[in-house]
């Protein structure tokens, strides 16, 4: 192989004096270049001997005759590689084999090697290897070995004449009996890109491991092969595979050809156009090779870009030409190619920002009002989300602004994965759409829907005039192509006047947490519950078998809520939401009552007393360290003589609360269901009491009074009150 | 027989024979004593039979041995490569022949290919020792008593055979904890608890699955023998427990292992 040169040669002037480098020729000197070039021994011994055999079957004009590789076992341990070239004689094994950085292949790129260090590689692995050469008759061996000096020498220690084809066999008997399946596994990866495949002995059952393609000959000589983890593009010359991982590639290629380059490409070089490291374990990027790398991505960016146009050219519309466009900006591969297209192409929608981070096209977006009037159009969408798009979920409307106004608008990204259905049907559209979507097999694929409704249902709507506004998507489907939900059949009612209806809520057994059943539920209510152990039953009206979430739901926690704070077992009721024709059957029914009603009577039998003792739970945090529980009964004892006193009235009329109590369920529930009750304001009216109390008797402002003996404080209390009448209402 | 040329170099040998050169080293070579020996003693017919591995495992096989191409075959039956290297370690060791053809003899008992393949596989990776009856040794983790760490019924203490029928053992190898009698190698005690390990000698015929967790170190089979414990010295280090390709001692102490 024909290395490449200095380019440039120095011109020296007014130089006293120069001198050349020079390499000392000693032990450290060989081993660093035999040994220490390799990180990988076994593969560095197997591919240098091969391609030392296979260049000299080239050169002999035998190129497609394979050579003799040997593996290891156990009952021949070692490892030969042998050809029948052009052989060598005495005086060539003299001068050349044994000479570091000798080559006779130079001149030429038909050959592999260049170096002249490849036929030195065995002394990587071992101290020790044989050499059998053979040309015009005269077979020689030598074993090649270090010296005492540590210095590679060669022993002739056979001569014969005899008819004996021309020919070189190097041999060496492998060291570790753990390297058997190495030089295995290791011929398997050298041995993948030659040309001609070596003839294998020594071992049964290898097989050559054939590399595998997504696509073949992208341009001729690019491929794109099989994803392996961790693997590179590579190169290929002269048999050898070398990794591709040029150092700050994205700089020294640009961003789209780095990212090619993460697309396991397979490139194929002609020998000598890439500088390669003298392990050969890998490439040398030096300007020409970094060059001749670019020179062939921009190749395949070409072709791929014609690649991209001959699709786009087929597709019928315009949504499938921007929707394959814009899906190419995830691909590495096809990015720069679906980018040079655009630029050469005059496509509507092709976005103005900067493509590298956004995308290359603008959504179509139609204001409600326009799909309304012009189209009489509703739409409603839903995506498939979760794990394997298992889960429908609504997409709420988006917004466009303009004249910094927000004008409700739908936004259409013009992808594949937007999909239209056309309400065809009376009823059932959207539940045949979301069935079919959920249980679609290739539902892996988030998938946008879009169901195209009548806005106004005594007109027709426009859709098609919509869709051919849309650039005619492809993936529109009518409802009644879709399979027809199958209705569940109700269990039978167990009386006249019993609905079926879904069990919403209910906090029996369930700790006061939400628990909300399905749809999928829908059934008698006496399936739900023990109706006949339930003295009252509530329900909720169901539209189109859901309740306003917004609204419904959050009455329901904040019943749980309020369940909790107050353990008032009324407000444990079950709670069915049914539909509105059921209503008509349980109106006279007296267990039956609308939740709304059932929730305005509870609060409507709630008294003062009442009021003040949840005002007093609601405060009893705040007044905590002053009107501990147990202070405050042992003050009640020792001040039941001195009943008047303020402190004990106030004792008297606030006893101390057990629980706290969380005042925003009660609040939203009460600002429905009875405005009236103003439980902050009587909290105020309380603080402003006890701010009384602690103005007259001000240790008892002192944190952490608990600590003080209640015998202390109601003599303290006493004093202050006995203070009080003596000066008429003022403290000294 | 005249005067071979050759080299003897650090672990390496090249010796040329009848024009063809054999570059032979210690670690792999099946008698590169001996050829070594033979060398210094000039011998060199000697040298002439000991150079080719093939030649010399067919002359220990005792005619029990042959070869085709690259493989060894038993009696007509292809040997895995895992038994022809454990064969040449038993050669290179200085063991006779005879404890790999009980083994192989056993072998051939066992009435499934498929427990045979893994079992290759098994010793391959685990390297225990064979018993001069052609049996195996692996471990087995046991509680305090002495009873099976799983159901903590069956005896395991010295000199115990338990037993049960053979198509009662799970041999699907991809059910990895099923029934069976469990054995494992050095790997999985690790793994696995108990306060006691004891060593079991298993023939190869009542091995009936090894299953694929563990990197091959565990096995079921139907029947085995409690032979040893692994004694205090070794418990910590059981690898060093074994370090002859076919031992005798079962004792589990250090100092009892006798070379067949």
């Amino acid at each position: 192989m024909i290395l490449s040169k200095p380019q440039s040669e120095p011109v020296l002037t007014n130089v006293a004096t120069s001198g050349e480098f020079r390499i000392r020729n000693s032990a450290k000197a060989f081993s660093i270049l035999s040994s220490g070039l390799y990180s990988n021994k076994i593969r560095a011994v197997i591919r240098e001997l091969s391609c030392n055999a296979v260049d000299s079957h080239v050169a002999a004009g035998k190129g497609t005759v394979p050579v003799v590789v040997h593996l290891p076992s156990a009952l021949e341990p070692y490892f030969s590689v042998t050809d029948v070239g052009l052989g060598l004689d005495h005086e060539q094994v003299s001068n050349i084999y044994t000479t570091y950085f000798e080559s006779t292949k130079t001149e030429s790129n038909d050959f592999i090697g260049a170096l002249g260090l490849g036929s030195k590689s065995p002394f990587s692995y071992t101290d020790n290897f044989s050499l059998t050469v053979a040309k015009n008759g005269i077979q020689n061996i030598y074993s090649a070995f270090i010296n005492e000096a540590g210095v590679p020498s060669v022993a002739l220690m056979s001569t014969q004449a005899f008819d004996v084809p021309n020919g070189v066999e190097v041999k060496l008997s492998v060291t570790n009996a753990q390297d058997y399946s190495r030089f295995m596994e290791e011929a398997n990866i050298v041995f993948k890109y030659f040309a001609v495949r070596p003839k294998i002995t020594g071992v049964t059952g290898f097989n050559f491991s054939e590399p595998t393609y997504l696509e073949k000959n992208i341009v001729p000589g690019i491929h794109q092969r099989a994803r392996v983890y961790r693997e590179s593009s590579v190169a290929i010359m002269g048999n050898i595979c070398y990794p591709i991982n040029i150092p700050n590639a994205s700089t020294v290629l640009g961003e789209e050809f780095a990212n090619m380059l993460g697309n396991t490409l397979e490139i194929h070089f002609d020998n000598g156009a890439l500088d390669f490291q003298p392990s050969r374990e890998g490439l040398s990027y030096i300007p020409e090779t970094i060059e001749a790398i670019k020179a062939k991505l921009e190749l395949l960016a070409k072709a791929l870009e014609k690649h991209v146009a001959k699709k786009v050219k087929k597709m019928p519309n315009l949504w499938d030409k921007i929707a394959y466009l814009e899906g190419q900006r995830g691909n590495s591969l096809f990015s720069l190619a679906a980018k040079m297209y655009l630029n050469s192409t005059k496509l509507p929608l092709v976005s103005t920002g900067n493509m590298q981070y956004s995308n290359y096209f603008d959504p179509l977006i139609f204001s409600i009002e326009t799909l309304q009037t012009k189209y009489n159009l509703s739409i409603s969408r839903f995506q498939l989300a979760g794990y394997n798009g298992r889960r429908v979920e609504n997409v709420r409307d988006d917004a466009e602004y303009k004249d910094g106004k927000s004008v409700p608008s739908i936004y259409f990204p013009l992808h594949t994965h937007i999909h239209f259905v056309v309400q065809d049907t009376k009823t059932g559209a959207s539940r045949r759409a979301r069935l079919h979507y959920a249980n679609r097999v290739d539902s892996k694929t988030h998938v946008t829907v879009t169901l195209l409704s009548p806005s106004d249902k005594t007109k027709p709507m426009d859709y098609e005039q919509f869709l051919k506004d849309c650039y005619d998507p492809q993936n529109v489907f009518k409802a009644s192509e879709l399979d027809e939900v199958p209705r569940k059949k109700a269990a039978a009612r167990t009386s006249k006047n019993e609905p079926v209806g879904v069990l919403l809520h209910s906090f029996i057994n369930t700790g006061g947490r939400f628990n909300r059943k399905t749809v999928s539920a829908w059934n008698s209510t006496t399936a739900h519950v023990d109706a006949a152990s339930s003295a009252v039953l509530c329900y909720v009206e169901l539209k189109h078998k859901t309740v306003d979430e917004t609204t419904k739901f959050g009455i329901f926690y904040d019943l749980a809520v309020l369940l909790e704070n107050c353990k008032d077992e009324t407000l444990n009721v079950p709670i069915f939401g049914v539909r509105k024709s059921e209503i008509a059957r349980i109106k006279d029914n007296p267990k039956w009552i609308s939740l709304d009603k059932y929730l305005t009577k509870w609060f409507a039998a709630i008294t003062d007393a009442q009021l003040d003792e949840l005002a007093l739970r609601v405060l009893d945090s705040e007044i905590k360290p002053t009107y501990n529980g147990t202070v405050a009964k042992e003050l009640a004892v020792i001040l039941a003589t001195a009943a008047t006193s303020p402190f004990s009235v106030f004792a008297a009329k606030y006893p101390k609360s057990s629980a706290p109590f969380c005042v925003t369920a009660f609040e939203k529930l009460a600002g429905t269901y009875r405005p009236d009750l103003n439980l902050r304001e009587r909290v105020k009216k309380i603080k402003l009491e006890f701010a009384a109390v602690q103005t007259r008797y001000p240790i008892v402002k002192i944190p952490g009074l608990t600590a003080i003996n209640a015998a202390d404080l109601a003599q303290y209390i006493s004093l202050m009150d006995k203070e009080f009448s003596t000066n008429k209402g003022t403290t000294k | 027989m005249n005067t071979l040329p050759f080299i003897v170099q650090g672990n390496n040998i090249v010796v040329v024979i009848e024009n063809r050169s054999h570059t032979i080293s210690k670690k792999t070579h099946i008698a590169y004593n001996k050829v070594l020996d033979a060398i210094k003693a000039q011998d060199w017919q000697a040298v002439c039979d000991l150079i080719e591995p093939k030649k010399v495992i067919l002359k220990y096989g005792a005619g029990n041995l042959s070869i085709q191409g690259e493989d060894v075959f038993y009696k007509g039956e292809k040997m895995d490569n895992s038994l022809t290297r454990r064969m040449v370690s038993m050669f290179q060791e200085g063991f006779p022949v005879e404890p790999m053809v009980a083994f192989m003899d056993n072998l051939q008992q066992n009435p499934s290919k498929r427990a045979v393949t893994e079992l290759y596989s098994f010793l391959e990776k685990n390297q225990l020792p064979i018993t001069p009856d052609g049996c195996f040794l692996a471990y087995k983790k046991v509680r305090e008593d002495y009873k099976d760490c799983y159901t903590g019924t069956i005896d395991n203490s010295i000199g115990q055979k338990p037993s049960m029928v053979r198509n009662m053992v799970d041999d699907d190898q991809n059910r990895t904890c099923s029934t069976g009698l469990h054995f494992c190698s050095v790997e999985y005690l690790q793994s696995f608890h108990g306060n006691h390990t004891m060593i079991l000698k298993i023939n190869p015929r009542d091995v009936v699955a090894i299953p694929t967790d563990y990197n091959d170190s565990k096995g079921r089979c139907c029947a085995y023998e409690v032979v040893g414990e692994l004694g205090a010295e070794v418990i910590n280090k059981p690898e060093e427990a074994f370090p002859n390709a076919v031992d005798a001692g079962f004792r589990g102490d250090s100092s009892s292992f006798a070379p067949f």
